[in-house]
């Protein structure tokens, strides 16, 4: 994040929706609740690996808006995944179910984490 | 529980696949007691997965470049595409391109790019490079670019489908692509956005460059409610229409508000949500 031409992603995505929300003259407080997630979920979890250590991955779930109906976006599992990143991707779901009309809000989760090491780890319910 | 199929339905991204699908189905449902396989969508075929589900965001990453080509007075068929990303939605965009006449003359996977101004042979490298160590870079009949070369190579469409921020305020300039697809999420930072949209650079955003995920993982939680499933075909009609309709519609409200792709998209989805969200009173 120390490349000064690349923005911290969440910042993107609000900078995003703030010219949306000029244009259409949208209320100010709406705005903020547009900004900002629903929910945030934070877990770490133990998984056995194959070489029989145990270690803690940490993973994340946000619901960005649940106006339009349950929420809906991908889990990854990639080192670089954060809870920044996580929310603006979630909240690029909203927008995405809207536009194309599907009936969701948006939502996203990730599991910090180098993939191809372990298998096998499932859900966080 | 937080995911659940009336309250959030996950799907693959980077790193997961239908297998990984597949887990958390299994997990939910052995929780619940019965299978419940709209818990989440992008899972295999035979456990309730939709047809045409792994190739719909590169199917709609193409449907909406062929609509950007009408506007721009371009052809698809015949033009040079380079593609960023190799991934399940780079390999499936540059496929469909070819298929549609278009020449991929330069992609990219995690190791490194390829250029061949002449096209390159998009099938053979899906069969034969995805699963080597070196991936596409051991493919010879082309000369190696590095990342920043690969985005700043001469050619007409331009589909960025790796990850975040590749296209920044350093390398906007450089982009002789005139239309720009969004395959990946966040692909140009805002800054690079204007540089673009001042250059004349045609920016066909990821929300809806890429929805075609998305809308396909909506079918397929419909036909796991209804438990009753459709061809591939119907898929992909159903799945082309939605893409060339909110395409127009983003179209024709650019026109209106006279800006750019991406405000456009974002005006019909914020209004949407905000609209939703105020109707239903609880704001505020």
């Amino acid at each position: 994040m120390s490349d000064p031409a690349k923005p911290d992603v969440l910042d993107m995505a609000r900078q995003q929706l703030a010219v949306a929300a000029e244009h259409l003259h949208l209320d100010e407080g709406l705005h903020r609740v547009l900004a900002t997630p629903k929910r945030q979920m934070i877990v770490n979890f133990p998984v056995v690996l194959d070489n029989g250590r145990v270690n803690v991955f940490e993973g994340f779930r946000v619901q960005h808006n649940v106006s339009r109906g349950p929420t809906k976006g991908g889990i990854r599992f990639h080192p670089e995944v954060d809870l920044n990143e996580t929310t603006a991707l979630a909240m690029w779901m909203t927008w995405k179910c809207a536009i194309v009309n599907i009936p969701y809000g948006g939502a996203k989760g990730g599991v910090r984490v180098d993939t191809k090491s372990s298998a096998s780890e499932s859900s966080r319910n | 529980m937080i995911i659940g199929p009336e309250m959030d339905i996950p799907a693959p991204d980077m790193g997961t696949n239908a297998q990984v699908m597949a887990w958390i189905m299994d997990t939910y449902s052995v929780g619940k007691g019965s299978t419940v396989t709209g818990v989440v969508t992008g899972k295999p075929v035979p456990l309730g997965g939709s047809e045409g589900r792994v190739e719909a965001t590169g199917r709609g990453v193409i449907t909406a470049a062929a609509e950007a080509c009408d506007v721009l007075d371009m052809k698809l068929d015949g033009s040079r595409v380079v593609v960023q990303g190799f991934g399940n939605v780079g390999s499936i965009a540059a496929k469909l391109a070819v298929e549609r006449g278009a020449k991929v003359v330069a992609i990219s996977d995690r190791v490194g790019g390829i250029h061949n101004a002449n096209g390159l042979p998009i099938h053979e490298l899906i069969q034969q490079y995805s699963n080597v160590e070196g991936g596409i870079t051991e493919f010879k009949d082309a000369e190696p670019v590095t990342n920043e070369e690969l985005l700043a190579l001469d050619c007409d469409i331009l589909i960025p489908a790796a990850t975040t921020e590749q296209l920044h305020v350093d390398n906007a300039d450089d982009i002789k692509a005139k239309l720009i697809i969004e395959g990946a999420n966040g692909p140009t930072t805002p800054q690079a956005d204007d540089i673009l949209a001042d250059r004349g650079v045609f920016v066909v955003p990821d929300v809806l460059a890429n929805a075609g995920g998305v809308v396909v993982s909506y079918f397929e939680w419909v036909q796991d409610l209804q438990a009753f499933f459709w061809e591939e075909n119907e898929v992909n009609l159903k799945l082309e229409k939605i893409i060339k309709n909110s395409f127009a519609h983003v179209l024709g409200t650019m026109q209106q508000h006279k800006t750019t792709m991406r405000t456009a998209a974002y005006i019909i989805g914020v209004k949407r949500v905000a609209d939703a969200t105020v109707t239903r009173g609880i704001y505020p």
